[in-house]
């Protein structure tokens, strides 16, 4: 049975305390893409995805991930089996070798290639009989990546993987990511580094205090969000321009600039009908969409 | 056969589609000839460094539109028939025509920076130019 | 592998535990020696000298207390060491994202722990009881040192003789 999601959650929540970590997050991951998740520190994407993988139990809600319940510890136990994971903080056995670590990770999974594993460690550089403990702060992200990387496993979960990595082993990471998402494998990442995402990602989901703010195709949000530069003669009233999908707009003289989500050639045609002299459009970044959906988020609370 | 291809993430458009133009350029141009071969997905991915889905769609839409023949195990190669040859020609003709505009807009006094924006501003919205035609 | 990195994790532990009863059954048996054979320099019959059988027993006595106490320290330290390792690089460890259930890793540390005790345990008293065999004294040369019991060939049972009332109200 193919799913037509690899993630699914109801209203999944976490609180500790009077503190909301996760709350009622209806999330879907779609199978056979990357999707990166975005979210301020903090914001609950860690908690999430440890109440995937039933590391943190939810205060409430349910979730599959696979087909498999989350909430069940049996199924829990199958379905780390068939997913990749590795978290924020790239854990390792300090006192295992790096021989011994990936012997004691290959003895779990049924998915493991060992070809892959000898390319990995070999492409890496990583000293077979070298400490854990011993090795540099790349090193030790690299290794624990690769515990991941030199498998086939249905769903890749990562957790700020490029943390701690210079661009040139973040760009094979993100190959090797790729790479294994042309194989078959869905990937569900985390990341700060908004320019890696705009690159590898298909899809976007963005956390904020524990809610989900957005959940679109990368495509879909290139393809309408804008920014419309506006000079006018004489500046109209900004509520002429308050449509919807406008989410932003600042004025200065005889300058509008219209932060748009969609509908910008309403816009446009508004600023003709209201004798507009220049109009200038720009496609904006994840970057900027991020930051602006995040900030109006908190004017909405307000 | 290495072609170079560069997408722009942040240009506002989607990769794919980007990708596509790329590709579409390339067999205009004649840097791509009927018959040869575009790397596989996975290759094409691991080389750009963006997903596979991106390079499956445009190579999918490519397909569609008859610019390109997906033969199963094989790979992708380039069909430039003679539908597509005409598009050539038209293509070019249309370069001969904005080397014209170009000028004019020059000798009106713009920069070639304000002509490249003016361009950009009335290119991301193909649908109003379709309401006003 | 679960059981391979248990022992990884508690190998220092447990490898001082096995060393400090090593040490102590050596440095004991030494004593005794010297305690039992202290009036005689020559102690042709070891510790076996049948006008000693009491303070040997004596001493087996308070060796074997030693022993237990040992045991029971080396079990806690092994035991609780694990449980505070654990937690202290819990977190930091990718254990919870291995797709065991906490009852199997939970399972294989205890019985680590167990078997490690046992072990313990029963080299304690196999070794006692070697550098005390019956079948062959511990004995002592001139200089008061120590020989391998193999190397004598004399037979003094311990428990053949020896009545066990005696051991109260001797001395």
């Amino acid at each position: 049975m193919t799913d037509e999601f690899v993630i699914v959650t109801q209203a999944l929540s976490k609180s500790y305390g009077h503190s909301e970590a996760v709350r009622a997050l209806d999330l879907s991951v779609g199978r056979g893409r990357i999707t990166a998740f975005l979210g301020r520190n903090g914001a609950g994407k860690s908690t999430t995805i440890k109440m995937l993988l039933g590391m943190i139990r939810p205060t409430s809600g349910s979730g599959t991930v696979l087909g498999n319940v989350i909430n069940d510890s049996k199924e829990s136990v199958a379905l780390r089996r068939r997913v990749a994971y590795v978290a924020e903080d790239k854990p390792l056995y300090g006192y295992m070798t790096v021989e011994q670590i990936v012997r004691f990770a290959r003895s779990f999974y049924a998915d493991w290639r060992i070809d892959s594993e000898k390319q990995l460690l070999r492409d890496c550089e990583l000293p077979l009989r070298r400490k854990v403990k011993s090795l540099s702060k790349g090193m030790r992200t690299k290794l624990a990546l690769l515990l991941a990387f030199a498998r086939r496993p249905d769903l890749i979960i990562l957790d700020e993987p490029s943390e701690g990595l210079d661009p040139v082993a973040t760009e094979y990471l993100l190959q090797s990511l790729v790479a294994r998402a042309s194989e078959g494998s869905s990937v569900f990442f985390s990341s700060h580094q908004i320019s890696e995402v705009e690159r590898v990602a298909d899809h976007v989901c963005i956390l904020e205090k524990g809610a989900l703010l957005m959940d679109a195709s990368l495509d879909s949000l290139r393809e309408s969000y804008r920014r419309i530069d506006l000079v006018f003669p004489a500046l109209p009233a900004e509520r002429e321009f308050r449509i919807s999908g406008v989410q932003r707009i600042q004025t200065s003289g005889r300058q509008m600039s219209v932060f748009a989500s969609n509908n910008a050639d309403e816009v446009i045609e508004r600023a003709h009908g209201l004798s507009v002299v220049s109009v200038n459009v720009t496609p904006i970044g994840l970057r900027d969409i991020f930051l602006e959906t995040v900030k109006e988020n908190e004017r909405a609370l307000v | 056969m290495a072609l170079f291809f560069k997408l722009a993430p942040t240009s506002g458009q989607p990769l794919y589609l980007q990708l596509m133009q790329q590709i579409r350029h390339g067999a205009e141009t004649g840097a791509l000839l009927d018959g040869d071969q575009l790397p596989g997905i996975r290759t094409l991915a691991e080389e750009l460094i963006v997903s596979p889905n991106t390079v499956a769609k445009a190579y999918s839409e490519l397909e569609h539109e008859g610019l390109l023949e997906l033969r199963q195990g094989s790979g992708a190669f380039i069909c430039v028939k003679r539908r597509t040859q005409s598009l050539t020609d038209r293509v070019q003709a249309s370069r001969r025509k904005l080397r014209d505009l170009i000028d004019q807009l020059r000798e009106a006094g713009l920069l070639d920076e304000e002509i490249r924006r003016a361009f950009e501003a009335e290119l991301t919205h193909p649908v109003l130019a379709v309401k006003k035609r | 592998m679960l059981w391979y990195k248990a022992w990884l994790e508690t190998r220092a532990r447990f490898l001082t535990c096995f060393a400090t009863v090593v040490i102590f059954c050596t440095v004991f048996v030494d004593h005794a020696l010297h305690v039992v054979c202290a009036e005689s320099l020559s102690c042709s019959a070891g510790l076996w000298d049948p006008a000693r059988q009491a303070e040997v027993y004596r001493l087996l006595f308070i060796n074997q207390q030693f022993l237990v106490f040992m045991w029971i320290l080396s079990v806690v330290l092994l035991g609780m060491g694990g449980i505070v390792r654990e937690g202290a690089i819990g977190t930091a460890a990718p254990t919870l994202a291995l797709p065991v259930s906490r009852a199997r890793l939970q399972g294989v540390r205890v019985g680590m722990g167990v078997l490690q005790a046992i072990a313990l345990a029963v080299f304690a008293l196999a070794f006692s009881r070697f550098c005390l065999d019956p079948r062959g004294p511990a004995n002592i040369d001139e200089t008061g040192r120590l020989l391998h019991p193999a190397v004598s060939g004399r037979w003094n049972g311990l428990f053949r003789d020896v009545d066990p009332d005696f051991i109260v109200d001797s001395r």
